[in-house]
């Protein structure tokens, strides 16, 4: 049974780790940083691709393997693009290292974000904390394949300013017609953006078709719960809501069961969900 | 502040509170209300001070803030369009538990908590259709500060 509305199926080898080499890293926000990786074998390079929620493993030696979004641009195949915050061993290896050093890298694994549903439709993103990563391929290729008369609205929100996630690239998404809504758990009068929760201002933003809008979440899974409890009170179906789950993936070809969650592994059938598979799961308590 | 009225009722029962009002209740809660266009900084109401009306925002926003000794004044929710603020006016002693000011140029409905009270006592049903639709909006406030108060975005862990 599919659990998500588009196939990522791909053929190649799951087991096999390629060197990439660190082209850039920037610095994003206090233990998170985004790294631009390039594939050592050029053929792999041009043949490589991904789709907007997969996720790939990096590979440290001698530290071992971590579950990382893809946060670049599906339409760029020369530079794989992911965004890491050091939470473990593995993921502080990763960020400590410099520009030059060579990791390995299975992938890409996953399902993914349905892109193609939104043609037609009217699109809210609800984006918390470094959530914001796998959703990032998704506004770069609404933005692309944008209709003049679609409504794209992004909300993000965060702990505080400091903390929200690529900030410097809101004004050119907003250029490109994406209406990107601030909001922090607090902050000082410098701040002009909101305060409060994304919740609340998904409540209350304006929705022109709510039965044709389609709402992708990714953070936390509390703020995800209520971003969608909101989300159907407003009157989007939930055949339309899909959201991003998160566990610990440690073999991503759903032999491991670390990443079980009731009937599905995340690593396989997930971490894009459709709400309306996952909506029975949701109410257990500590799954 | 501008009085002039663009159609009040028009506005009003465009909003949740006004949902499933019948004309006649939104006549009576149209009684109520005047329209008001403020510009940015303009404080609605103050901490601490008594204020008879209930604020339902059409445009802009409102910041919501409280006193802190030593931090001044902190905000603690910016209210947006469709939002209702300052109930104290209409559920409690009038005295405001928080500050409002607009951020931006603001497009707001003011309802007399004092005439709100008086036309709910006078009908019980439009009161009880206003009170359910007020509790619901507190609910949903409460919700956002447990919310918020969980702090989520501080959580680590999970990732190797």
């Amino acid at each position: 049974m599919s659990v998500t509305s588009e196939s990522c199926v791909q053929n190649f080898d799951p087991w096999l780790s390629h060197p990439v080499r660190i082209a850039g890293i920037t610095r994003e926000i206090p233990g998170v940083c985004t790294l631009n990786l390039q594939f050592e074998d050029s053929r792999l390079a041009s043949t490589w691709s991904f789709r907007p929620g997969q996720f790939t493993m990096l590979y440290v030696p001698g530290a071992g393997e971590a579950a990382i979004s893809i946060s670049g641009d599906p339409g760029v195949s020369s530079v794989i693009t992911q965004t890491i915050r050091d939470a473990g061993n593995v993921t502080r290896s990763i960020t400590g290292l410099g520009e030059g050093a060579v990791i390995g890298l299975r992938g890409p694994f996953g399902s993914c974000w349905p892109v193609e549903m939104c043609r037609g439709r009217d699109v809210v993103l609800i984006a918390g904390g470094i959530g914001l990563a796998p959703l990032r391929p998704v506004i770069l290729q609404l933005l692309r394949q944008r209709d003049q008369d679609q409504e794209l609205t992004l909300i993000v929100g965060a702990r505080e300013p400091s903390l929200l996630l690529y900030p410097d690239q809101y004004d050119a998404w907003r250029r490109q017609g994406l209406n990107v809504i601030q909001t922090v758990d607090r902050a000082d009068d410098s701040w002009t953006g909101g305060i409060g929760v994304v919740t609340a201002v998904l409540d209350r933003i304006g929705l022109r078709n709510a039965a044709e809008t389609v709402v992708m979440t990714c953070g936390p899974e509390v703020m995800m719960t209520y971003a969608i409890k909101t989300a159907l009170s407003r009157g989007i179906p939930r055949e339309l809501l899909f959201l991003s789950m998160e566990r610990n993936m440690n073999c991503a070809v759903a032999l491991c069961g670390h990443c079980q969650f009731g009937p599905h592994f995340l690593c396989r059938e997930g971490p894009v969900f459709s709400y309306r598979h996952l909506r029975p799961l949701m109410r257990i308590d500590d799954l | 502040m501008n009085l002039e009225s663009p159609n009040v009722l028009k506005m009003l029962a465009s909003t949740r509170l006004a949902e499933g009002l019948t004309h006649q209740e939104l006549q009576s809660l149209g009684r109520t209300a005047r329209f008001m266009e403020v510009p940015a900084g303009h404080i609605l109401f103050r901490e601490g001070e008594r204020e008879d009306d209930v604020f339902l925002v059409f445009t802009g926003h409102v910041k919501i803030s409280m006193k802190v000794p030593g931090r001044g004044d902190v905000t603690i929710l910016t209210a947006g369009p469709g939002d209702l603020v300052g109930w104290s006016g209409c559920i409690s002693d009038g005295i405001m538990t928080a500050t409002a000011t607009t951020t931006d140029v603001g497009r707001l409905i003011a309802l007399s908590g004092k005439q709100l009270k008086q036309a709910c006592d006078e009908d019980p049903q439009l009161g009880y259709v206003l009170m359910k639709r007020m509790a619901q909006v507190i609910s949903r406030r409460l919700t956002s500060t447990r919310i918020q108060l969980l702090d989520l975005f501080s959580e680590r862990g999970g990732t190797p």
